[in-house]
């Protein structure tokens, strides 16, 4: 009898543990949810007009289709959409957020706050900005694009089409950067292309979330390397020699001297020869990839100065030294006067099949 | 294997899932700079009246705390322990509400929440049925299941994290003694460690044991902490309800086959919850048991836990969880420091009386 009761009791707990454990709450099956990988935004008049780019499961393959909507909040706008839906709109597997140029320009710091808020969406989701409307962008892309791929995601794929002078900035970094005194990102610019469906043309400077610059895609490079992004396989090209970068390193030490901040930031290139003109030696080389860097350094450091945009994070080298509360203002005040000793150390790892003169 | 093991582990598994969902958030919310100090102040206060509670169980003769508290006579030994009572309740009923709170948030979000409390309920009431042994050798199972797979994604998160922002390493004000956050904070400590004064008839342990599996716990306390701070910086992290699992959400693992992480490490850390839930039941159970031997063990977990199912349902919203937590600051602090006292001096008064008598351990 006892052992029967047991066996009951058991019973009775496994029981309730399935019924809950299953979890079947307004469950929808797969098949009834639009999952889509993209979200484009804008601002209209009164609030926020929102494009999903939605996979749609066809007998062969997969088609796509752009819905969108507006709203006084993104929110109310999924919403509107996902009532004329015949499914229901699941943003988890969300992978790009497409910010028109305008919106990022007015400042996106409560479009990010709702994005690291809401649960669904995953704050590892890439920040492009678009440079066109988003309408006719999500028509041409649409035109062109194979349904099988998804062409704008597979763009900043590292081990689909990235390469290193395109940024890759995610959602929890471009809200961090509206809240940490010290660092800021860039947030890449697109546009749909003549040839190609999609153009890179460059990186957005996203200031405390606003856009406040822009930079092209060679500076979008040093700000990769900055970051430990290693730049491989990107070839540089200068005027009489092309090589590819191989690895990159970036050593960078900050102080005070007085009250003047100083930061010595040294660039290590590894790189190979690929074209020479004109009987280069291998020093003449060195030299001209370093001073080219240099250069391209000096002008971008002092565009972003100049924009309050600390995109290096050298903030970050001073908390050292700097108190907290002094910190706060590091943009508007210490980062101003901000000096840079920036040097480029070139190492030619290889020179390919023909022999080059050292000297 | 040595039963002492069972008891350390089960020291060690169930400060993990209390360390790294509230603690975090208090600790940042706390201090600005320098967040080590107070954490390394609250572990050493912890470790502190740790060794107290158990020296003074061990110089009580290797007997249970409710024995030990009993030698004081029956009135004062009731008084004494109703405070423990009481915040036995308030554990079960904060930890089921809270995490199921991080459950809906995480990954369930669409289940009503009674449903998810009712799961995360069932099974410790289950298990403080089954007794305090199957407890014990349930949490070596999980861990075995488990450990592995939390530490993975323990040290995964370290992902992107910058060690700059670890300084400044000084906060000259230390205004963190003022701030009420931290004193909520010890609820990662106060909730697990007085069911070493239960556990000696059953199962026994070693002080040094224990010592050493309290001090494996820094790190996780640490980093607990730091790994949000280091990814995201104090002024960021500080705008976030659990800034770990924030953090988690952030890991990008391309040859992993799950995308979310976040999902394994919860699911890892709500199983030792459970066996903590279970066991501080458990545990209620047995002092109102010792002390009114004529109620029937069956039947005063199901009414002690119709009650906390019961004030779980009843409480709304996060803000009055906070509410809570401010409440039972005193009754954490009486646990934290009064308890392990009072052990400690009735355990020498023990030892000093003529007709002391030491329970042989066994180990």
């Amino acid at each position: 009898m006892r052992a029967f009761q047991r066996i009951l009791k058991l019973a009775a707990a496994l029981g309730l543990t399935v019924a809950a454990g299953t979890g079947c709450w307004d469950y929808k099956d797969i098949n009834h949810r639009s999952l889509p990988v993209v979200l484009g935004l804008q601002t209209v008049e009164e609030g926020y007009r929102v494009f999903l780019k939605l996979p749609e499961p066809k007998e062969k393959g997969t088609d796509v289709k752009v819905v969108s909507s507006e709203g006084h909040t993104i929110t109310k706008a999924i919403d509107q959409m996902a009532m004329n839906l015949e499914s229901e709109v699941d943003l988890l597997h969300l992978k790009i957020i497409l910010v028109h140029v305008n919106l990022a320009q007015m400042g996106m710091g409560d479009v990010f706050e709702f994005f690291m808020r809401a649960r669904d969406i995953s704050p590892k989701a890439l920040v492009v900005i678009c440079d066109e409307e988003l309408e006719p962008f999500f028509r041409k892309i649409g035109q062109r694009a194979d349904p099988n791929v998804s062409n704008l995601f597979d763009f900043f794929e590292k081990n689909a089409g990235w390469s290193p002078q395109i940024a890759l900035s995610r959602v929890w970094q471009v809200y961090r950067s509206v809240h940490s005194y010290t660092r800021d990102v860039v947030v890449p610019i697109i546009r749909s292309g003549g040839r190609t469906t999609i153009e890179h043309i460059g990186s957005a400077v996203i200031r405390n979330g606003r856009m406040v610059g822009r930079i092209s895609p060679d500076e979008t490079l040093l700000f990769n390397v900055f970051n430990g992004e290693s730049g491989q396989g990107k070839i540089e090209v200068m005027k009489n020699a092309s090589v590819m970068i191989s690895g990159t390193r970036v050593k960078r030490r900050g102080w005070m001297d007085g009250d003047t901040p100083r930061l010595a930031a040294t660039l290590n290139l590894s790189v190979d020869l690929i074209e020479l003109k004109e009987e280069m030696t291998e020093d003449q080389v060195m030299r001209q990839l370093s001073e080219q860097f240099k250069s391209r350094f000096d002008r971008l450091f002092e565009q972003v100065r100049k924009e309050k945009a600390d995109i290096f994070a050298f903030g970050q080298d001073f908390r050292r030294c700097i108190p907290r509360e002094r910190l706060r203002d590091w943009r508007e005040e210490d980062y101003g006067r901000l000096k840079v000793d920036f040097r480029a150390r070139v190492d030619i790892e290889n020179d390919g099949y023909i022999k080059t003169k050292q000297k | 294997m040595s039963r002492s093991v069972h008891v350390l582990l089960f020291y060690f598994v169930a400060h993990l899932g209390l360390i790294f969902f509230i603690y975090p958030e208090d600790i940042i919310a706390c201090a600005e700079e320098g967040h080590w100090v107070p954490i390394l102040v609250g572990f050493a206060v912890h470790v502190f009246f740790l060794w107290l509670f158990v020296k003074g169980l061990s110089l009580g003769g290797n007997r249970d705390m409710v024995s030990l508290y009993l030698g004081l006579g029956k009135a004062p030994a009731v008084l004494l322990l109703l405070p423990v009572f009481v915040y036995y309740a308030m554990v079960d009923v904060i930890t089921v509400r809270a995490y199921s709170e991080i459950v809906s948030i995480v990954f369930l979000e669409k289940t009503p929440l009674w449903a998810v409390m009712a799961l995360l309920f069932l099974i410790p009431v289950w298990l403080a049925n089954a007794g305090i042994r199957p407890i014990f050798y349930a949490t070596a199972l999980v861990a075995i299941v488990c450990l592995p797979l939390f530490l993975f994604i323990f040290a995964a998160s370290f992902q992107s994290v910058d060690w700059r922002y670890f300084f400044p390493l000084f906060d000259r004000h230390y205004g963190f003694l003022w701030d009420s956050s931290f004193y909520k904070s010890f609820f990662a400590f106060a909730g697990v460690f007085l069911f070493l004064g239960f556990v000696q008839p059953y199962f026994t342990f070693r002080i040094r044991g224990l010592m050493w599996a309290s001090v494996l716990l820094v790190p996780f306390f640490l980093f607990s902490v730091y790994i949000p701070v280091l990814t995201f910086g104090e002024a960021t992290a500080s705008n976030f309800h659990y800034p770990f699992v924030v953090t988690l959400d952030t890991l990008q693992i391309n040859w992993l086959m799950f995308e979310r992480v976040t999902v394994f490490f919860l699911m890892s850390l709500l199983t030792f919850v459970m066996l903590l839930v279970a066991l501080v039941l458990w545990q209620s159970v047995e002092l109102a048991v010792r002390f009114f031997p004529r109620m029937n063990r069956g039947w005063t977990l199901l009414v002690l836990s119709a009650i906390v199912f019961g004030c779980c349902l009843r409480i709304r919203s996060w803000h009055d969880i906070e509410l809570l937590f401010m409440w039972n600051t005193w009754i954490r602090a009486y646990i934290m420091l009064v308890v392990p006292a009072t052990v400690y001096w009735i355990g020498r008064r023990a030892k000093k009386e003529p007709d002391y008598e030491s329970i042989p351990t066994n180990s």
